[in-house]
C-alpha cells in the first residue's frame, strides 16, 4: 500500500471531474419513465435528470473553488 | 441562560412533541407507523433526509472533524453523498418502490434468502443501536456545555423528548417533526455564519486568517499520508463505496422515501435533499473553522460547535441555533429507533417466527421502539472513551457497508447473484473488515478492500450455487424498460 501515500494530490481533482462526469451521462442513461410514470403530471421541471445536471454543475465549482 | 431561549426552547419542545401526539390518529397498523400510510409529500421527505443524515454523520463530530482537518471534513457532504444521492434518486428508490418493500433488509431477503434478511437486520440494528448512543452523548455534551447540565440529565430529557413523539406517530410524526427540524437548523447555520464572517472582519479576512494558521484547512482534497482524511481513501472508500451503501442501502435513510405518496416524490425527495446537503457544510464544517480563527479555547474538536454557539450568537439566536443542534440529533434518534424496530419487528421477529400482523406488528413496534431508545442511551455514557464521535461513527459504517453494498449491486442489476452466495459473501466480508480494521489500516481503506473483495466473492461463489428461478426475480432487478423482464434461459 505504500505506494498509494505518494499519489499526488492533483489527481483528486481530476478523479473528481471525470467522476461527475460519469454521473451526468449516466443520469441520462435512465429513461424518464422510470420515476416520471405516477408523478402528478409530466411537466418539464419534474424531470429530475436536469435537477441532476444543475447540481453536478454546482458540484464542480464547488471543486475548483477549494482544489 | 437568557429567558429569551428559554422561552424559544420551552415553544420547541412543546411543538415537536404535539405534533408527534397529533399525527398519531393517522396511525392503526404497522403500515401507517413504519411508512406512513405511504402518504408523505416530497419536500417533506427531503428535508427529513437531511435531518437523518446530518445528525447521522454528526452535528458535533463533523465540527470537531473541520476544527482538525479543515473543508476536507466536506468531502462527506460532496463528493461523499452527491454521486451516491443521484444514484439512489434514479435508480435504487424506483426499485424498492416497485418491489413494495418496507425495508432494505427486506429487499435483500427477497432477491437472495430470509438468512440475508435476518443478518441483513441484524446487522444494521446493532449499528443503530450504537448510533443512537452517539447521538444521546452528542446532545448531553451540547447541554453540559451550554446549560452545565450532568451527562445523566442531558441523556434522560432527550430520551424522554423524542420517545414521546417517536413512539405515538411512528414515521409520519418523525418525518414532520424532521422537516420542522432542519428549517430551524438553516436558520441557526445562516445566522452563525453571517456573525462569525462579521466578527472575523468579512470573507476575506477570515479566509486569509484561517489559511495564515492553517495552510492545508482550505483544501478539499488532503494528501494521500494525511492520517484522517487521505484523498485516495476519500475517493475509493468514502465516494465509491461508504457514500452509495448509505445512500442506496441505508434504512433509516430510505425508510421515509418508501413513505412518499407516489414514486416520484420518493425519487424527487431524494434529489431535494442533495441540494440542501450541498449546503450542509455552512452547517456543520464552518462552526469548526470559525473556532479556529476565533481561537477558540476548548479542551478538544467536538466542543467547537457548542463554543461557537455559546460565544458568537446573541441571546434569541443562540437559543434557535441550540435548539438546531439538539433536533438535530434528535432527528437521527427519532429516524434510528424507528427503522430499527422495523427491521426487528419484521425483517427478524417476522421472518423467524414467520408472522405479519400489521396490527400486532404496530403494538410490537411500539415496544421496541422504547427498548431500542433506553438501550441507546444505556450505551452512551461510554462513548465519550472512544475518541471522537464522527471517526467512530464511521469506523463501525465501514465494517460492513462494503459487503452490503456488494450485495446490493450484484442484486439489483445481475440475475447472476445467488442466495447462498449472498450469504456467504455477507459473512466472510464483514469478517475481513474487522481483521482490517484491527491491522491498523484506514476505515476508508478497509471499507474499499472489503467491497472489492465482496464484489469478486459474490461473482465467483454464484457460478457454483444455486440461483432463484426467474419467476422469484420479478420487480428486483433494475431494467431500463422499468421491470424486471424474466429471462428466458440462464446460460
Amino acid at each position: 500500500m505504500a505506494w498509494i501515500y505518494e499519489l499526488p494530490v492533483w489527481w483528486a481533482n481530476v478523479i473528481t471531474v471525470v467522476l461527475f462526469g460519469c454521473v451526468a451521462v449516466g443520469c441520462f442513461a435512465v429513461p424518464s419513465h422510470v420515476f416520471m410514470n405516477d408523478a402528478p403530471d409530466q411537466a418539464r421541471w419534474r424531470d429530475i435528470r436536469w435537477w441532476a445536471l444543475v447540481l453536478i454543475a454546482a458540484q464542480l465549482g464547488i471543486y475548483s473553488l477549494f482544489s | 441562560m437568557h429567558p429569551l431561549d428559554l422561552s424559544i426552547i420551552a415553544v420547541y419542545l412543546a411543538a415537536v412533541v404535539i405534533m408527534g401526539f397529533r399525527l398519531s390518529r393517522r396511525v392503526h397498523d404497522a403500515h401507517d407507523y413504519f411508512l406512513a400510510g405511504r402518504s408523505l409529500p416530497w419536500i417533506i421527505i427531503g428535508l427529513s433526509i437531511i435531518g437523518t443524515n446530518v445528525s447521522a454523520e454528526g452535528y458535533v463530530g463533523a465540527s470537531g472533524g473541520a476544527y482538525n482537518s479543515g473543508i476536507a471534513q466536506a468531502n462527506f457532504e460532496w463528493i461523499g453523498a452527491i454521486p451516491a444521492m443521484i444514484l439512489a434518486s434514479l435508480v435504487f428508490i424506483p426499485l424498492y418502490w416497485r418491489a413494495g418493500v418496507y425495508s432494505i433488509p427486506e429487499y435483500l431477503g427477497r432477491r437472495y434468502s430470509p438468512a440475508v434478511r435476518v443478518l441483513a437486520a441484524a446487522i444494521a440494528s446493532t449499528f443503530a443501536i450504537f448510533a443512537i448512543g452517539v447521538s444521546f452523548w452528542a446532545i448531553a455534551l451540547t447541554l453540559e456545555t451550554y446549560l452545565d447540565w450532568p451527562i445523566w440529565l442531558g441523556i434522560v430529557v432527550t430520551g424522554t423528548v423524542v420517545g414521546l413523539y417517536s413512539i405515538s406517530g411512528g414515521l409520519a410524526a418523525i418525518t414532520f417533526t424532521d422537516a420542522l427540524q432542519v428549517v430551524i437548523m438553516f436558520s441557526g447555520g445562516a445566522a452563525i455564519v453571517a456573525l462569525g464572517v462579521d466578527d472575523a472582519g468579512g470573507l476575506g479576512e477570515f479566509g486569509r486568517t484561517l489559511v495564515r494558521e492553517n495552510p492545508t484547512h482550505l483544501q478539499a482534497y488532503l494528501p494521500a499520508d494525511h492520517p484522517d482524511f487521505p484523498w485516495p481513501g476519500v475517493i475509493l472508500g468514502l465516494a465509491i463505496v461508504l457514500s452509495p451503501a448509505y445512500w442506496c442501502g441505508g434504512q433509516a435513510i430510505l425508510q421515509r422515501t418508501l413513505g412518499a405518496r407516489s414514486q416520484w416524490d420518493a425519487s424527487a425527495s431524494m434529489m431535494f435533499a442533495a441540494f440542501a446537503k450541498t449546503l450542509v457544510p455552512l452547517l456543520i464544517v464552518f462552526p469548526g473553522l470559525l473556532a479556529l480563527v476565533m481561537h477558540a479555547d476548548i479542551e478538544y474538536p467536538d466542543m467547537a460547535l457548542p463554543w461557537v454557539v455559546k460565544n458568537v450568537l446573541p441571546p434569541g439566536l443562540s437559543g434557535l441555533m441550540f435548539i438546531a443542534i439538539i433536533a438535530a440529533l434528535q432527528s437521527t434518534i427519532d429516524s434510528a429507533i424507528n427503522a430499527t424496530a422495523l427491521m426487528v419487528t419484521r425483517d427478524i421477529r417476522g421472518v423467524l417466527l414467520k408472522r405479519a400482523d400489521p396490527v400486532a406488528d404496530l403494538k410490537v413496534g411500539r415496544w421496541l421502539t422504547l427498548i431500542i431508545l433506553l438501550g441507546g442511551m444505556g450505551f452512551a455514557p461510554y462513548v465519550g472513551e472512544m475518541g471522537g464521535i464522527y471517526i467512530f461513527i464511521q469506523s463501525l459504517l465501514s465494517l460492513f457497508q462494503g459487503p452490503m453494498l456488494a450485495l446490493l449491486v450484484l442484486g439489483a442489476f445481475t440475475r447472476h447473484a445467488t442466495p447462498a452466495a449472498g450469504l456467504i459473501t455477507l459473512v466472510s466480508g464483514v469478517a475481513l473488515s474487522a481483521l482490517l480494521m484491527s491491522s491498523g489500516l484506514n476505515m476508508l481503506y478497509v471499507a474499499f478492500l472489503s467491497f472489492c473483495y465482496a464484489m469478486g466473492a459474490l461473482w465467483l461463489t454464484s457460478y457454483w450455487t444455486q440461483p432463484l428461478p426467474d419467476s422469484a426475480l420479478a420487480g428486483l432487478i433494475y431494467r431500463r424498460s422499468g421491470v424486471a423482464v424474466p429471462r428466458t434461459a440462464r446460460p
